[in-house]
């Protein structure tokens, strides 16, 4: 028998912080191999304001773009996943490594990528985007068809952390002007 | 292989819009016209996660007795579109206290905390992909700044399912309540069939004798059987 999935409420402002542990950030140990990085921004709605207590969770492969739990070669030490609720400015942090070039699933790889899912109080889905490493080779066919505006505000920009690590820096712009490019469900 | 499941388009008006009348903050935060769908091993993989203790599923066993209001007990079942069991799925689920309150420290609102209350569970579905949560019936609550809205009884459940595709965040609400009609968020789902799925579902048969109501819940992940590919 088919089933049609269930709605989608909003998560709300009362998330409980119970739920979030000390390590629910850290999508890579600092044992896992790659390079390691600062995944770093601050969630915006459309007027630019922070939006604080907002559930950010990112998916991504490790070093050689293999998936936890679902490729047993995978480095042990890459969760691979990650979740964070951003501050009172709207900032969200995560520790981790530059995930490598991922099988598409068919013949093709995709460029080294994070897989992003956004909730907020107000947000009535959530919201699934991707944020991309910069300066990968890899021809990417999802990424090659996007405007420039568009690859703009999905390739992050290296920088660096409070700590002197590298950082990859990628707001996320909800709203419908300009905001950061999502998938629907 | 996991490539090889299907993700039929979802059913006009079965999830809400974005942005949704008479709760402003949605359209500040609605994105604009979205990008077709990504299918790829990293859509349809996703986290695995480990067992809470028992003790998470039970909110209402406080240090100085029972918790107060309307004890139920709710058994979530997580399936996917095929109806299968998903065994392994995390579901975290919040609500307010029988006043109305929420241990948390956004909800400012002057309302009786219960000492004995936990407003937080969380567990992991077992083979027949059904996790069980001891609680109390929430009470309503006014959200703050608006014109008299209240938001009627409601508990939250947030589901980790067996790929990044199958996530689910949704609030699940009781039936009858006289608030239900009035309420922006759950009227933001456009077809009353998908809004009558939101709806505990009582049944004694899952109750505790004299003791709590007993309440079903199915939670329909995104997810299909795999299919042999055609040629």
């Amino acid at each position: 028998m088919a089933r049609i999935p269930t709605a989608s409420q909003t998560l709300g402002p009362f998330y409980s912080y119970e739920f979030m542990r000390d390590d629910d950030p850290v999508i890579a140990t600092t044992k896992a191999a790659g390079q390691h990085v600062t995944l770093k921004g601050r969630l915006m709605d459309k007027n630019g304001g922070p939006v604080r207590e907002g559930l950010i969770e990112v998916w991504q492969a490790d070093s050689d773009g293999r998936y936890a739990g679902q490729d047993p070669a995978a480095d042990p030490e890459v969760r691979g996943f990650g979740r964070c609720l951003t501050d009172i400015e709207g900032n969200f942090a995560f520790q981790t490594i530059i995930p490598g070039a991922s099988s598409s699933g068919g013949n093709s790889l995709q460029a080294p990528h994070f897989a992003v899912n956004v909730f907020a109080s107000g947000l009535m889905r959530h919201v699934t985007t991707r944020i991309y490493a910069p300066g990968s080779d890899i021809a990417d066919s999802f990424l090659d068809g996007l405007s420039d505006a568009a690859k703009t505000v999905m390739l992050a920009r290296s920088g660096r952390g409070a700590d002197g690590q590298q950082a990859l820096e990628a707001d996320i712009w909800l709203g419908d002007e300009g905001g950061t490019p999502s998938f629907e469900e | 292989m996991t490539t090889d499941k299907i993700y039929d388009p979802l059913p006009e008006g079965s999830q809400p819009k974005y942005k949704t009348a008479g709760y402003r903050r949605t359209s500040t935060l609605a994105p604009g016209e979205q990008m077709p769908p990504l299918r790829t091993l990293t859509e349809l993989t996703g986290p695995h996660f480990e067992t809470p203790p028992p003790v998470d599923q039970n909110l209402v066993a406080g240090v100085d007795g029972l918790a107060i209001g309307q004890l139920i007990r709710i058994v979530v079942r997580v399936v996917d579109e095929d109806d299968r069991p998903q065994p392994g799925a995390l579901i975290e689920l919040w609500q307010a206290n029988a006043a109305g309150k929420y241990q948390h420290p956004v909800d400012q609102r002057k309302a009786p905390i219960d000492g004995n209350f936990r407003s937080w569970g969380r567990g992991l579905a077992d083979d027949k992909g059904e996790v069980v949560f001891l609680t109390i019936r929430p009470g309503a609550y006014p959200v703050p700044n608006t014109d008299g809205w209240w938001r009627p009884p409601h508990i939250h459940v947030s589901a980790y399912g067996s790929s990044f595709v199958s996530r689910l965040v949704t609030q699940v609400y009781f039936p009858g309540d006289p608030l239900n009609d009035l309420d922006a968020i759950l009227q933001g789902v456009p077809d009353p069939k998908a809004r009558e799925r939101l709806m505990l579902v009582p049944d004694e048969s899952v109750g505790l004798h004299e003791e709590a109501l007993g309440y079903r819940f199915d939670l329909v992940l995104r997810g299909r059987a795999a299919t042999p590919l055609e040629n």
